[in-house]
């Protein structure tokens, strides 16, 4: 009785095969290819490019802090600094369940800031759409698989979290 | 009371009371006879021979003064001698009368007599005296006229009063002898009439109480031998229905006996087929064991496989860690390669190329995640598998379990049935041999009935001879009967 090749070992070979083109391929042209990092705030889901922020982070132990900015959760330790971390979901004035805040996204600047939601979905090269979202800290909308989903404007919200918090001139941050 | 006598009895009884009036009859003849007679002796002895001896003593008397007469007219010895024989008479005869004489009268004349006698024999004493004196004669004539001559007219006299007086006792003995003989032939003649009337009533009575029961009886016969007469037909098709339901007794029997042997060939192979059983139930016993032995044998395999279900389980666990581990590995690889693309974006150019080597990374880890979710779902199955064999052993550790119990019991009734496939051959065996003794009892019950069947035969031809003899005895209950009726009509 005569078998062909285990599916284990046939998905091997494919991983194997494809990192090899990944490496052996010529690079795509960069609108072509970049890929937007896919969340899910209180339910809504959402893709981030990373070229807007700093790091994603699994959530850690967030120190509350009294503050007269609402979305202010508290401060978290990363990377030998404190740092404020925000309710993603309020900000964007979305109710925020009963799910709990388990990724971080880092906003770039001088002073790191942390904005904290649900959950993180992969990473992924999305189809860039023409419609434009008029919701607020929204820019484009991108087709990741058969959903569609707004691309945060992290720089946006960073800027309305610094309004928020008093904090004077704009923040030294790299153009894309 | 007297209508339940019987006849015997009443007859008895009647015969008695005859032979008692008979006795008593003949006893008061007896008496009667017997008084007269005493009466007659009395008359006879006393009376009689009173007035004999009165008479003799008349004439002795008399003798004595014809005597003194004669010697006086003609004095010679010879009327001397008779003078004194017959006052030796007289002297004689006083005492006699004495002893016959009771009466005070008789006594009183009896001493007169003695007294008047004594007087006049001394009268004549003197008298003679003087006469043999010389010319004495006169002077005893004178004496004789004065003195002898009276007292032997009161001699005379007395001895006449004396006579009469015992005459008159001999008349009244006859009287009174006569007058109890009388007496008894009237009583006799009582005795006769009651004693007659006596057994003509009884002869009536017999007469009319046997007439009553033996009609009565007869008619009881008459009306028996009417019902024995029915009993014997009754008796006769009784018979004539014994023998012939004795017939088929007979041939049942018979067939009775061809199935008691068909039933002892029958009970042989039984036991033959119980012996073979036997044999087959002893050898399920030894199979059973061995089979038991070999559900032990299953058992410690089983117990063996769950304990390395249990441990297969536990190397599932193991597998989950070590999955856990690689997905939490897989998942920092990915967000390391995530924040690698994130640096390269922010290297802008010169991170293209760290960019590639980073998304290749991520989709290496991407890959290893849906791996490690793979082998995740694949170690489930395999736990939820080892899971579902760890129960499906245990129910089958159970139901090997279960099933040593059923056969622990199966051995059990397997001995009962050994033992009782021995009790069913010993019983077999025991029917068997009942049924021979059977047969022998049906052979003997089947000679019995044909004796009982010839003495139906006979009982049948005894009961139309009792017909007859019923027949017969009625006609004589009739014949009787007409001649007690006609007796009691005549």
């Amino acid at each position: 009785m005569s078998e062909g090749p285990a599916p284990e070992m046939d998905a091997l070979a494919q991983l194997k095969s494809g990192f090899d083109q990944g490496f052996a391929a010529a690079p795509r042209s960069s609108e072509a290819r970049e890929s937007v990092i896919l969340i899910r705030v209180a339910g809504e889901v959402f893709a981030i490019r990373p070229c807007e922020i700093s790091g994603l982070v699994k959530s850690r132990k967030i120190v509350p802090m009294p503050s007269r900015v609402p979305e202010l959760l508290g401060v978290t330790a990363l990377r030998g600094s404190l740092i404020p971390v925000y309710d993603l979901a309020a900000l964007l004035d979305i109710p925020r369940g009963t799910g709990g805040l388990s990724w971080m996204i880092l906003a770039p600047g001088d002073t790191l800031i942390a904005l904290a939601f649900d959950g993180f979905e992969g990473q992924q090269v999305p189809e860039w759409l023409s419609e434009q979202s008029e919701r607020q800290h929204v820019r484009q909308l991108v087709r990741a698989g058969s959903t569609i989903r707004a691309v945060l404007d992290v720089r946006g919200l960073t800027e309305a979290i610094r309004k928020s918090a008093g904090v004077k001139g704009p923040a030294k941050e790299k153009e894309q | 009371m007297i209508r339940l006598w019987t006849f015997q009895k009443k007859v008895t009884i009647a015969f008695a009371v005859l032979v008692g009036f008979v006795a008593l009859t003949t006893a008061v003849a007896i008496y009667a006879l017997h008084t007269t007679t005493v009466a007659k002796d009395e008359v006879i002895s006393f009376n009689a021979q009173g007035m004999i001896e009165a008479t003799r003593l008349e004439v002795a008397a008399q003798k004595t003064s014809s005597a003194f007469r004669g010697y006086v007219a003609e004095p010679e010895e010879r009327f001397l001698r008779e003078r004194d024989s017959a006052l030796q008479e007289f002297a004689e005869i006083v005492p006699r009368l004495q002893r016959l004489i009771h009466t005070e009268e008789g006594a009183r004349d009896l001493g007169e007599i003695h007294t008047v006698m004594e007087a006049l024999r001394a009268s004549q004493d003197h008298i003679l005296a003087v006469l043999r004196s010389k010319d004495g004669r006169p002077a005893a004539l004178s004496i004789l006229r004065e003195e002898a001559l009276p007292l032997r007219d009161r001699l005379t006299h007395s001895i006449d009063v004396l006579v009469e007086g015992q005459r008159g006792l001999l008349d009244a003995g006859q009287a009174d002898s006569n007058s109890k003989a009388s007496r008894a032939g009237t009583l006799l003649i009582c005795l006769g009439v009651v004693a007659v009337v006596f057994a003509s009533g009884t002869a009536i009575l017999l007469g009319r109480s046997l007439s009553k029961q033996i009609g009565g009886t007869v008619q009881h016969v008459q009306s028996s031998s009417a019902e024995l007469q029915t009993s014997a037909n009754q008796q006769a098709s009784g018979a004539k229905e014994t023998a012939t339901a004795m017939n088929e007794i007979t041939t049942t029997v018979s067939e009775l006996l061809v199935t008691s042997r068909q039933i002892a060939g029958s009970a042989q192979q039984v036991a033959h087929i119980a012996e073979e059983t036997l044999k087959a139930a002893q050898a399920g016993d030894q199979a059973v064991l061995q089979s038991q032995g070999a559900i032990e044998g299953i058992r410690r395999q089983v117990d063996t496989v769950v304990s390395h279900m249990l441990n297969l389980g536990k190397k599932s666990q193991q597998i989950g860690g070590v999955l856990d581990i690689i997905n939490e590995l897989a998942e920092q690889t990915n967000i390391l390669s995530i924040n690698a693309t994130i640096e390269a974006a922010g290297a802008g150019e010169q991170g293209k190329r760290f960019a590639v080597v980073g998304e290749e990374i991520r989709k290496l880890a991407d890959r290893v995640s849906g791996s490690t979710k793979e082998s995740r779902a694949l170690v489930e199955e395999i736990r939820a598998a080892v899971n579902t064999t760890i129960l499906a052993t245990e129910a089958g550790s159970k139901a090997v379990d279960t099933g040593l119990l059923r056969f622990e019991e199966l051995t059990r009734g397997f001995k009962q049935i050994a033992g009782m496939v021995d009790t069913a051959t010993q019983a077999a065996r025991e029917i068997g041999l009942s049924t021979k003794q059977q047969m022998t009892a049906v052979e003997q019950v089947n000679a019995a009935i044909s004796s009982a069947a010839q003495v139906t035969r006979e009982t049948e031809a005894s009961s139309a001879q009792t017909l007859q003899t019923a027949t017969q005895l009625a006609q004589l209950s009739q014949n009787l009967s007409r001649l007690v009726q006609s007796r009691a009509t005549a």
